[in-house]
């Protein structure tokens, strides 16, 4: 249960792709999934296709793990093929009924419907190649440059990682908290959706409350530790770029050019 | 109160935020599944409201980046960036109002001021970027917005406020450390009757 909640989608693995800095990845993932809505053509996609198939080989994780979180969307995408496919005007290639299929609807249908996949493989290409702590640390050191304009990336990295600590303890104090509730004849399954809304009122006030006396302590050990934010702090892992991050910058660079050369030659 | 508890209670709130949305999201009855109710909002409006707009803002920040890394987010980035969007919307405006008025009738305005601002919000992120993201055709936009997104935003953003109102002063006094339940204990042995 903590497992599958904290590392979520995560999968342990010591392929290149595991290996790569967390800032590459992200950043990598970022140019990705921006450059994918400039592909217009059949062989745009095709290329990014591949690329990410190949993508998928180096991280070393069996396809019918990526493939699981396409599971999921199986419905909006269909929604949307079909809405293209019948409602698309142009010209006209066969006709069921009322529906009539273009060849504009089709082309759109499918670019979409590739589009829509490949944006998903490549997020989850990223959160299955790092670890949530290794993430957040890479958010951290890109967000450092913008603490000028206000965004205190330090302090959101440490919210993010006491969250994470936090998620299973929450989680267990539900289930004790629901099973007491229940013994005293509560109901959380019945009702409509107003009254579910109502039921979730005797969880919700003792859940904060034990949640605020272990942020009382949380607070108090971290003060006696005379912790003051992240000036002058010391880490125990620290982030280096190596040769496979300043290939993989080479590489981004490339596939971004070759995505542009595509679309406009 | 110090700066340390505001960071580590506003961290702890974005995990229950996390949490209320991970393991308690239903499709509501009459809307396509990609749309889906979560209590998520509700710790986000808690902290808005005890320790201001920027902390609800925070704790909406860290919900959307934890669904994001548990990998059960359907709509990948996309999904988190709408739910973000909204969820801003609703815990900002909800915050400020609440800061500019600070009673129950500020708290109350704030929510139902904040649900329609998602509301108007979400139609036009909708219109203009999400849909169009999914590929959705242009002639189908406005048919989806009021006859899905619409209704979806209001009834989604007046549950969550429901909820906050009947429940946020019962626990307002331990956000801001004024109470906690050790003191309960504490107190306890001088009302035991045989002492």
């Amino acid at each position: 249960m903590f497992r599958n909640i904290i590392l979520g989608q995560f999968y342990p693995g010591n392929s290149i792709l595991h290996r790569l800095d967390p800032r590459t990845k992200i950043v990598m993932t970022f140019v990705f999934m921006i450059i994918l809505f400039m592909v217009n053509n059949f062989y745009g996609y095709l290329g990014f296709g591949l690329f990410t198939l190949w993508a998928v080989a180096l991280a070393r994780i069996p396809f019918a793990v990526v493939f699981r979180g396409l599971k999921s969307i199986l419905y909006i995408l269909f929604i949307t093929f079909l809405l293209n496919l019948f409602l698309t005007p142009g010209d006209v290639l066969t006709t069921l009924g009322p529906l009539t299929i273009t060849r504009q609807g089709l082309n759109l249908g499918l670019s979409m419907s590739v589009r829509l996949i490949l944006l998903i493989i490549l997020s989850s290409l990223l959160t299955l190649t790092t670890s949530p702590i290794l993430l957040t640390d890479g958010l951290e050191a890109l967000l450092k440059p913008f603490r000028r304009i206000g965004i205190p990336a330090h302090e959101l990295a440490m919210m993010m990682t006491i969250a994470l600590r936090f998620v299973p303890t929450l989680l267990e104090e539900t289930e004790k908290i629901m099973k007491a509730q229940m013994a005293r004849g509560a109901d959380f399954e019945s009702g409509n959706m107003l009254q579910r809304a109502r039921a979730l009122v005797p969880i919700l006030v003792p859940l904060f409350v034990s949640a605020f006396r272990r942020a009382d302590e949380l607070a108090t050990a971290m003060e006696a530790r005379c912790y003051r934010g992240g000036e002058n702090r010391t880490r125990m892992r620290e982030l280096a770029f190596g040769l496979a991050d300043y290939l993989a910058f080479l590489l981004t660079g490339l596939v971004t050019a070759g995505v542009i050369g595509l679309r406009f030659v | 109160m110090s700066k340390v508890r505001n960071l580590v209670v506003t961290a702890i709130l974005g995990a229950a935020a996390f949490y209320l949305m991970f393991a308690l999201e239903f499709p509501l009855p009459l809307f396509p599944t990609y749309l889906k109710y979560d209590p998520g909002e509700i710790p986000a409006l808690l902290g808005a409201f005890a320790l201001g707009p920027m902390a609800g803002l925070a704790v909406e920040v860290i919900k959307n980046a934890l669904y994001f890394l548990s990998g059960k987010s359907t709509a990948g980035l996309v999904g988190v960036s709408a739910n973000l969007v909204a969820g801003a919307t609703f815990v900002l405006s909800a915050g400020l109002i609440y800061r500019w008025r600070h009673d129950t009738w500020g708290a109350l305005t704030g929510l139902f001021a904040g649900s329609l601002a998602t509301t108007l919000v979400m139609s036009l992120a909708n219109y203009y970027v999400f849909l169009p993201l999914w590929g959705v055709p242009r002639n189908q936009l406005l048919p989806l917005l009021t006859g899905a997104i619409i209704p979806f935003n209001l009834v989604k953003g007046f549950l969550s406020a429901l909820v906050t109102a009947l429940f946020y002063r019962r626990v307002e006094a331990y956000i801001l450390g004024k109470k906690s339940d050790w003191q309960k204990i504490n107190l306890a042995p001088s009302r035991r009757p045989n002492q």
